[in-house]
């Protein structure tokens, strides 16, 4: 499993990422400026959801992003534990931040 | 870099990890054999694990299939390899050498504990091909709540080879420096429970061609029916509405010889009746129209299944969609004739829309030097009536929709079935079950799961 290859044995130093980093060429353009999209997208919808809980298209509304992108957001969010599901308005669910009290201020 | 592993002994190799797949392997191992399952994905359970309830019984599918997986996982005499895929079969006077790519994790199977945190300290989302790309995934992630193994895996095409999943990992399990591996398999019989694909999104540029948001496959829509699916409930993917009118197009690739596909995919009509019945539970405000050629419910306690979900209310209008368009609010619109209704054509709209797409092969044999498949790229089959397992290929059977679309009570009949003549098989060439415990340990051992 852990076999020794003679480019990391040369390599005996650094880090296994940073051999892997070399060995792929670091990560793809395409991923790093996606993930900056992503995370600024992100952004936008935890400051627009800090006043109040909201539905997928009043974000929408509010921050200009195209809906379906609001609601992945906010299911991805969901998961990992960052928005609930709150009341239901309409045919929408509101969804709201979760306060993460260790990690006051860092967030956002 | 590959590294070739000395061939390990097996009775039985037993291609795809699904409902087929383990049924077959837990059979051969309650008769003392000792079996090996090929899985390609990280996790064994196929595409059953995947679906939310099962007809005509609505049993919940974890309920039915995490068992299965979890007394493979554990039997003595089985030993199961995930991300795993067969390149090549030999053939040779004792049995068959089969040559089986393990694709790196980058996680170190037997130090991951399945705790996640690497899953939360990774910044990066993508889609999640488990949850039909509704929910989404980190680029390392435990495949799903109730995989088998419970080890995550390292997405490296969309990692940002930032490292935090290494600092965050508790016991050092994240390995960057994985590398693929190749290992030989001696097996006296396989059995191939390779299963199936459901046609492609886009299979019909007509009915949407994937653009459209809010017309779903109906493997999308067992994800959003399931207890652990990407919303939580019901919801349509274009802005989280509730939907209150959804419609289902039967016969999507199936029997359509303009697309080259003639055969019936057995399982649509029924599974878009309990998709129907699941829904009205869900949303008991809904409408649900079922669009159809023909119901084809022929098994047992299926006719039955059907005439109930009628008494529901679920709307059953005989018709050909010849088009999905969506309006200004993302809502798809459908242009059907009606065949009850002299042809008259009109268009409905309504807030989802579901295709009941047909099945293809999930594999092509040939690629593993296993022989050509059928016209309809099934497994060719060699004795329908007296031999019903049997492939074109000596010593090696089929179970489950290798061999055509099955639904799943016969696909577990069949891999009984198939169980039992490779099993016989091998008695009847005086296999001597040669892969005895040491040999087994060490495939256990290599295989890391």
């Amino acid at each position: 499993m852990s076999e020794v290859t003679p480019t990391s044995h040369a390599a005996r130093e650094k880090k296994p990422i940073e051999i892997l980093r070399e060995r792929v060429g670091g990560a793809s353009r395409e991923v790093v400026e996606r993930n900056r999209r992503q995370m600024a997208n992100r952004r936008q919808i935890m400051d627009s959801l800090k006043a109040a809980p909201k539905t997928a298209p009043e974000i929408a509304k509010e921050t200009g992003l195209p809906t379906h992108e609001v609601f992945w957001h906010l299911m991805a969010m969901k998961k990992y534990g960052k928005v609930v599901e709150g009341a239901e308005r309409g045919d929408y669910f509101e969804y709201a931040l979760v306060e993460m009290p260790e990690r006051k201020g860092t967030e956002s | 870099m590959t590294e070739i592993q000395n061939s390990i002994e097996t009775d039985a190799l037993v291609i795809g990890g699904g409902i087929a797949g383990l049924q077959a392997a837990i059979d051969l191992a309650n008769m003392g054999l000792r079996v090996t399952v090929i899985e390609r994905q990280p996790s064994i359970g196929g595409k059953m694990i995947g679906l939310s309830k099962v007809f005509p019984t609505l049993d919940c599918c974890s309920c039915i299939c995490t068992p299965r997986m979890a007394e493979a996982k554990h039997h003595p005499n089985i030993t199961t390899m995930t991300y795993a895929e067969v390149q090549h079969v030999h053939r040779d006077d004792s049995g068959f050498l089969v040559e089986v790519l393990k694709k790196p994790r980058y996680v170190d199977e037997d130090k991951c504990t399945g705790c996640r945190l690497c899953e939360y300290a990774c910044t990066t989302e993508v889609p999640h091909e488990f949850e039909g790309g509704l929910g989404a995934r980190k680029a390392i992630y435990i495949p799903f709540a109730n995989a088998v193994p419970q080890v995550a895996l390292l997405d490296l095409d969309n990692c940002l080879l930032c490292g935090r999943c290494a600092k965050a990992c508790p016991t050092g399990a994240i390995d960057f420096l994985q590398d693929p591996k190749t290992i030989v398999f001696r097996a006296g019989a396989i059995i191939v429970a390779t299963g199936y694909e459901m046609l492609p999104h886009n299979f019909k540029e007509n009915y949407g061609a994937g653009p459209l948001r809010n017309v779903l496959t109906a493997l999308q829509v067992e994800r959003l029916l399931a207890p652990h699916g990407p919303y939580g409930r019901v919801l349509r993917p274009s802005d989280g509405r509730v939907p209150q009118s959804i419609g289902y197009v039967q016969c999507v690739g199936s029997r359509d010889l303009s697309r080259g596909v003639a055969y019936c995919s057995r399982v649509c009509c029924m599974y878009a009746i309990k998709q129907a019945m699941l829904l009205s539970g869900a949303l008991p405000l809904a409408e649900i129209t079922i669009y159809y050629m023909d119901i084809r419910a022929f098994g047992k306690g299926y006719e039955q299944f059907y005439q109930n979900a009628k008494a529901m209310g679920i709307q059953f209008v005989k018709a050909k969609v010849a088009k999905i368009r969506e309006d200004e609010e993302e809502n798809p619109v459908v242009r059907i004739e009606l065949l009850d209704e002299d042809g008259r054509v009109e268009e409905r709209q309504h807030d989802m829309v579901v295709l009941s797409l047909g099945l293809v092969p999930g594999w092509n044999p040939r690629e593993a030097g296993l022989g050509a498949p059928s016209e309809d790229g099934f497994l060719r089959c060699g004795h329908v009536l007296s031999s019903p397992t049997q492939t074109a290929e000596e010593g090696v059977f089929v179970a489950g929709c290798a061999g055509g679309p099955k639904d799943i009570p016969d696909s577990v009949v069949q891999a009984g079935a198939a169980a039992l003549e490779a099993a016989a098989y091998l008695r009847a060439r005086g296999w001597a079950s040669a892969a005895r415990d040491g040999h087994h340990r060490k495939a256990a051992l290599i295989s890391g799961d």
